[in-house]
């Protein structure tokens, strides 16, 4: 398998694995930021990592993303190890397999709702027009705001925007979703919405989904949670069976 | 949704930095484009003004002397010729014209004596209505003397002939020299209708004046005579472009050698039976070596014997002291009576030998050995005539018969020889009419002109030279006489047995066989090629007006360059998502460059209509100084719009290229961005370089990055500054021209100083010391965003370099101190130059009265220094005329004049005098003005200047010295002496040069000049009027330069507005926090106008600094007139009106609440 290629999530189980992955901003003397951190996870699972500001949470997304690389480890989605692709192959391998949804919703302003989320089909120049124009439509009615499709990102709320920038995300139906505190920018029944629309999604199209979370509310309506301490992921457990977890937020 | 439209989508959103980054591609396309059609126009309308002027004449033969006007029908009837030319015959001379009944006069006229056949050579034209003393004229005439048909015009113009003002017999008189036409007004002549008829590309447009050709003959004495033929083609599809070749010019100077006959080369030969021989004579009266030679090829060629013939009029023979004669022809001993009588040329103490014939033997008293006192006349150039006297011994006595009683062997002398009687006589001396005798009246009835004594040649010669010596002193005449410089005419005594009349059929081919046209100054110029390669310009003005335009393009450049890199900036966390989207930077790159070539294209297609306004406002600009009487205009408009496509095609690709070119240095700074600060949104260009990025910079890393680093070095500018020092060094000791000098080093001082303002920006930053004031806070502000702020600043410094070098470059000699000889003046306070030659001396009280000053006039002359030089005319050398000269304007320079040591020059002036090489004896001493050699001739000191003389000879003028700023900008200065070998037939002087003393008025001089000399179109004007002239053309092309300094001021407010608004903006989060802190709305004002201050402040300084630097060599040279409280003002002005734009924008960015901004956040 190549990272040109695109695993549908809806017709295969695929799988995501991070084993001992490190990273050491500014070696040989810099902070390590990650230290062995490892996960796994299958297609339809949702993980969600916690830890405290600077842990490497986002640090961690990036690299499974490839958008930034390991000191050392690996990283693979199924076949493909993220860590050795090249700039280009890293362009395709996210432009094929990856969506980021961030905390700022980074929609750009000049284009209309529907325009921002069909934006990254651009980026793949054989991608039938009229096919992703169908899917973006789809996208905005299964994240709820195919009503604003021709609203510019000014004239939504932040809910609105940041569904937007889901779907934007989902475009090229990635099979992994990154997403870095997503709810940050949004209000308490904003961000269950948003959370319980990952879920959803990874239900139903099979994608797994990530999120960087200081909520451990929300994170607890994810498969797994993974907490982030010293460059180490710990597991949380599963987030039904963990009382703490759904006590409420872990930081504010 | 396409690549294309999301273009698009970003194109109208961010329209606002769009719009001036389309601004500033747009200056810069309109200004390069502008400038290239300035160079078209000019070009063209010179070009057109040629074409206009020649019509379908191809080629001209103007003489300095007269000639049967049938020679333009015989030369086209030569084979070679005809069918395909048209000739035309015609008489040019130069007059001055004045309305009959206004004050309004004009010098300069070119009047024009034509027929039908003139009007041919001008597709369309007609012949203007014929009537007696009626003349049409031409619309630049005109319209100086507001004339229309009907009203009458005073022309006069020079009929003095051909023979040399040094000469005895030569007319001086004003009433012989000067005839007065009072003429008609027929007919304006329209400019394409061979109104603007003229020999010369330039500028100025020629004043015409057009007269029946015979009737201006006659008006001038020389009927049935012309002094140009001009030649074109009869069929003439293709006359308006094309120009013939060299092998023409062969064809048609030899068909002009096989149809010339003897009178064309101002020659007749006369036969003379009583002394069985032809006397060769000319209208010029004296031979010169040249026409001697060819006779005596000619004679031997027919097996006859030449020899050479002088006559003098001797106004006093005296015998003892009881008898003499009045007045009597002398001459040379004829060769029929020399087996019979020898004279020998005795060397003093004992006199030459006389014969005198039997009738003045007998009035004398005398015999054979007794001495004689002959006096004859020497004309002066101040009018006199001065008496002479050798003494001479009778070497016999002739009778009055056969050879001896030859009326011939005195050549007709208009005024002498016509007279019936010696109270008849015309001649431009004094004759004591009271002295003449009845006797001697008797004999001039019986015999005419015979003369009454022989002398030998060497006598003749001796006599001649003296006279010719006399005025050899005061530039008439000047150098050695030549050998036949004294020969009256050519005697040719045919072989035995054959009639005079046989010989004279066999004479003539021979003699015209040596006699070629070359050889009598009869050249044709390929005058239409010559015009139209003078056409070309002695100044490139595309690349003048590119130029002056750099620092312009210069900063638009920047201004769109750096907006799209801030824009690119403003953009990054758009780039980052795109990135995290899997878009590949490449990708991304070529989509922003797809906007930065559209904003070009948009730039360029709107710069193109924009820099054809900005060359017609130009052209505009120039017409009206152009248009200006003092600069030669006639109100009329000499260029006209010419667009060409190339132009065009150049000037949009140079705005795209240069677009292109800053859109790519725009975005490039994507590449020097890591993707996870793109997807930060932290656009950290402008903020300090990180560690990590300090390390890259050691371990290699790009291109970019290096240069980055090393444009933000002190280094760099102290570097920029040793160079700019040597630049001005080099400029300085004249190593390089100074006009590289200025913009070599202004550009390195300039990016001296904006890498210094850059380095203390980031210094500012990096100190971090405590921000304990506003000014502190705005400091470390403007310093946060650098290159924002180096784009104001470095906008300002353009626009203020520009105004402040031009500033000091601009020279007024209004108040200059003409008494100072030093000065560009000389020490002269007013010139004058005449439409014809003064044949009186202006320079003394003798010769103004002889000019008919009157004695009230004269007092205007009371310690008054005068020169008169004589002048060649030809082509200003001046930046007054646009066309490339040609043939340049000479002035003589007499040894009074040289010793006057006027003008600020090193070389001493006598060296005019002297060869300036010994190894090229034909290489010619001369001094020009600097800025003429320089711009106009473009030859360096000691360079040398060759052109053609008259007939045909390669002249070459070494230019040994230079004269800044002088009033000698329009013409070259050689010896008198040189100036007479070159032009021989050069007669009196017409420019004049007068030095007042301090406190008297010009004006009274000035006006006894205008009264006294209005017939001979005297033209007197200050010299600060001159050196005004021709400082306005630097003026003028400064008042454009400070034209595009405004530009470059309103692009560097207009950049600065937008470098504020997009500050505000940015930091509204940042502002409204602080009103949060409690900072009033005003105090959060007065923060952002001192931050621009002191961008506006550094900004002013800058260009300030560098322009007083670059023009540093202009201001230490002495010859700078800066007007500084004028600078002053300008730089006030523009700080002023940056202080205003800077509160104005700071106010309407922070209209709002601030905190309003802060809920939004």
């Amino acid at each position: 398998m190549t990272p040109t290629q695109n695993l549908n999530p809806e017709t295969q189980n695929f799988h995501l694995s991070a084993i001992d992955v490190t990273r050491q901003f500014d070696p040989p003397s810099g902070p390590w930021v990650l230290q062995q951190a490892s996960l796994e996870a299958s297609a339809g699972e949702t993980i969600a990592i916690v830890g405290p500001s600077g842990s490497g949470k986002s640090t961690l997304l990036n690299i499974i993303g490839s958008l930034d690389s390991a000191t050392s480890g690996s990283v693979r989605l199924d076949t493909i190890d993220i860590t050795s692709l090249s700039p280009n192959d890293a362009a395709t391998y996210r432009s094929k397999n990856v969506g980021f949804v961030f905390q700022d919703h980074h929609l750009l302003p000049q284009l209309t709702g529907l325009e921002n989320v069909l934006l990254p089909s651009l980026a793949i120049q054989s991608r039938d027009r009229k096919v992703a124009y169908q899917r973006a439509s789809d996208l905005l009615e299964r994240v709820g705001v195919s009503s604003r499709a021709r609203a510019f990102p000014a004239e939504l709320s932040g809910g609105e925007r940041q569904r937007l920038a889901i779907a934007r995300a989902l475009i090229n139906s990635p099979q992994l979703l990154l997403c870095d505190e997503p709810t940050g920018n949004l209000d308490h029944d904003n961000a269950l919405k948003v959370v319980d629309l990952f879920v959803e999604l990874a239900r139903r199209q099979g994608i797994i989904v990530i999120m960087v979370t200081h909520n451990l509310e929300l994170a607890a309506r994810f498969d797994k949670c993974l907490r982030l301490h010293e460059g180490r992921l710990q597991s949380v457990g599963g987030t039904s069976s963990d009382p703490a977890l759904r006590g409420g937020e872990e930081e504010t | 949704m396409t690549r294309w439209r999301f273009v698009f989508r970003s194109l109208c959103h961010y329209w606002r930095t769009h719009a001036f980054i389309v601004l500033g591609i747009a200056v810069a396309t309109a200004v390069i484009t502008g400038s290239l059609l300035v160079g078209d126009s000019m070009a063209a309308s010179l070009r057109e003004s040629v074409l206009q002027r020649l019509g379908s004449i191809q080629h001209v033969l103007l003489t300095p002397h007269y000639f049967p006007s049938s020679l333009a029908s015989r030369l086209t009837d030569q084979p070679a010729l005809k069918g395909k030319n048209k000739s035309a015959a015609a008489i040019l001379t130069q007059g001055a014209a004045r309305c009959a009944d206004r004050e309004l006069a004009i010098s300069k006229v070119s009047v024009l004596g034509v027929d039908d056949h003139y009007w041919q050579l001008f597709p369309g034209a007609m012949p203007p209505p014929q009537a007696p003393a009626a003349a049409a004229i031409n619309q630049a005439l005109a319209d100086d003397l507001h004339l229309k048909p009907g009203m009458d015009i005073l022309v006069s113009v020079d009929r003095s002939g051909m023979v040399s003002n040094d000469v005895l017999f030569a007319k001086r008189r004003r009433d012989e020299t000067l005839t007065v036409l009072r003429l008609q007004i027929s007919a304006i002549i329209p400019d394409a209708h061979g109104g603007n008829f003229g020999l010369q590309a330039g500028s100025t447009p020629p004043r015409n004046l057009f007269i029946p050709r015979e009737e201006l003959a006659e008006s001038l004495n020389q009927p049935g005579m012309a002094n140009v033929v001009l030649l074109g083609k009869s069929k003439s599809p293709a006359w308006q472009c094309g120009a013939w070749g060299d092998a023409d010019i062969a064809s048609i100077q030899s068909a002009l050698a096989s149809c010339a006959t003897l009178p064309d080369y101002g020659l007749k030969l006369v036969q003379s039976n009583a002394g069985h021989y032809l006397s060769l004579e000319s209208s010029a009266l004296l031979f010169n070596n040249a026409q001697f030679a060819a006779t005596q090829q000619a004679a031997a060629e027919t097996h006859a014997t030449a020899t050479t013939a002088s006559v003098y009029l001797a106004t006093r023979i005296q015998h003892g002291n009881t008898s003499e004669i009045a007045y009597a022809v002398i001459a040379t001993l004829p060769e029929s009576l020399r087996p019979e009588f020898t004279l020998q040329c005795a060397s003093p103490p004992f006199p030459p030998g006389v014969i005198l014939n039997s009738w003045a033997a007998e009035d004398l008293k005398a015999k054979r050995g007794d001495e004689l006192t002959l006096t004859y006349l020497i004309p002066t150039p101040a009018g006199e005539y001065r008496d002479a006297t050798i003494r001479l011994t009778i070497a016999g006595i002739i009778a009055l018969s056969g050879p001896a009683a030859d009326q011939h062997l005195t050549p007709d002398l208009n005024g002498l020889t016509d007279a019936k009687r010696i109270e008849e006589w015309k001649l431009p001396f004094p004759v004591d009419h009271n002295r003449i005798t009845a006797r001697d009246e008797e004999y001039w009835d019986k015999y005419g002109p015979t003369p009454k004594l022989f002398v030998a040649p060497e006598t003749m010669q001796k006599i001649w030279s003296r006279a010719s010596s006399e005025g050899s002193d005061t530039a008439l005449r000047g150098g050695e006489a030549a050998p036949s410089d004294w020969i009256t005419s050519i005697h040719i005594t045919p072989p035995k047995n054959i009639s005079l009349a046989n010989f004279e059929k066999q004479l003539i081919p021979a003699l015209l066989n040596h006699l070629t046209p070359e050889k009598n100054q009869m050249l044709f110029r390929p005058i239409r090629e010559q015009l139209l390669a003078s056409a070309t310009g002695s100044t490139d003005f595309a690349s003048l007006f590119l130029a002056m335009s750099f620092f312009l393009v210069f900063a638009a450049v920047a201004l769109a360059g750096t907006l799209m890199r801030l824009l690119v900036e403003q953009r990054a966390s758009e780039v980052g998502l795109m990135l995290a989207s899997g878009w590949r930077r490449r990708a991304i790159t070529s989509l922003l460059l797809h906007e930065g070539a559209l904003l070009a294209i948009i730039g360029t297609i709107l710069g193109l209509p924009a820099g054809i306004l900005y060359h017609i406002a130009i052209l505009k600009t120039l017409n009206h100084w152009w248009m200006q009487p003092w600069a030669g205009g006639a109100g009329t408009q000499i260029l006209t719009v010419h667009i060409t496509p190339q132009s065009l095609a150049f000037g949009a690709l140079s705005g795209l290229l240069l677009g292109i070119l800053c859109m790519i240095w725009g975005v490039r700074s994507l590449s020097r961005i890591s993707l996870l600060r793109l997807i930060s949104g932290r656009q950290s260009l402008t903020l300090i370089p990180t560690t990590n990025q300090a390390q890259g910079l050691g371990g290699g890393q790009s291109l970019g990055s290096l240069a980055e680093h090393v444009f933000k070095s002190s280094t760099t500018a102290f570097l920029f500054a040793l160079l700019a020092l040597a630049f001005l060094l080099a400029s300085a000791a004249h190593i390089i021209p100074p006009e590289i000098g200025f913009f070599c080093s202004g550009t390195a001082i300039l990016l001296a100083m904006l890498l210094a303002a850059s380095s203390l920006l980031s210094t500012a930053i990096r100190r971090k010391r405590e921000v304990a004031s506003l000014l502190a806070l705005a400091i470390r502000n403007a310093a946060a965003s650098r290159r924002r702020s180096l784009l104001t600043i470095g906008l300002l410094a353009c626009a203020s370099f520009i105004l402040v070098a031009v500033a000091a470059n601009r020279r007024d000699y209004s108040h200059l101190d003409t008494s100072d000889k030093h000065s560009g003046s000389g020490g002269f306070t007013l010139t004058a130059t005449s439409a014809v030659p003064l044949h009186y001396d202006l320079a003394t009280p003798q010769g103004r009265k002889l000019l008919g000053f009157s004695p009230q006039e004269e007092k205007a002359f009371t310690n008054v220094t005068v020169f008169a030089l004589p002048e060649c005319p030809g082509d200003d050398t001046s930046c007054l005329n646009l066309a490339k000269p040609t043939h340049p304007r000479l002035l003589g320079i007499t040894h009074e004049f040289a010793q006057w040591q006027g003008f600020s020059v090193n070389t001493p002036w006598q060296k005019l005098f002297t060869d300036p090489d010994t190894h090229q004896p034909d290489i010619i001493p001369a001094f020009a003005d600097a800025d003429s050699l320089q711009w106009i001739l473009k030859l360096p000191l000691g360079g040398t200047y060759q052109f053609d003389a008259p007939d045909g000879s390669p002249i070459k003028l070494k230019i040994i010295a230079t004269l800044p700023g002088s009033i000698f900008a329009s013409e070259l200065l050689i010896s008198d002496a040189n100036l007479k070998k070159i032009y021989p037939k050069l007669n009196g002087a017409t420019r004049f040069l007068f030095a007042l003393p301090k406190n008297t008025s010009e004006q009274a001089l000035a006006d006894a000049l205008r009264t006294a000399l209005a017939d001979q179109g005297i033209e007197v004007r200050t010299t600060r009027e001159i050196l005004n002239s021709y400082i306005s053309v630097q003026n003028v092309y400064l008042s454009i330069f400070l034209s595009l300094g405004g530009l470059g001021l309103l692009l560097g407010t207009a950049g600065m507005i937008a470098v504020i608004a997009r500050s505000v903006l940015e930091r509204r989060g940042e502002l409204a926090l602080m009103a949060a802190a409690g900072f009033k709305r005003a105090t959060l004002i007065h923060l952002i106008t001192l931050e621009h201050l002191a961008l506006l402040a550094a900004g002013l300084f800058s260009g300030t600094a560098a322009a007083l630097l670059a023009v540093a060599p202009v201001l230490t040279s002495g010859h700078a007139d800066v007007q500084w409280h004028q600078l002053a003002a300008t730089l006030a002005t523009v700080a002023v009106s940056g202080i205003i734009v800077c509160i104005i924008s700071a106010k309407t960015a922070i209209a709002r609440n601030p905190m309003q901004a802060l809920h939004e956040e």
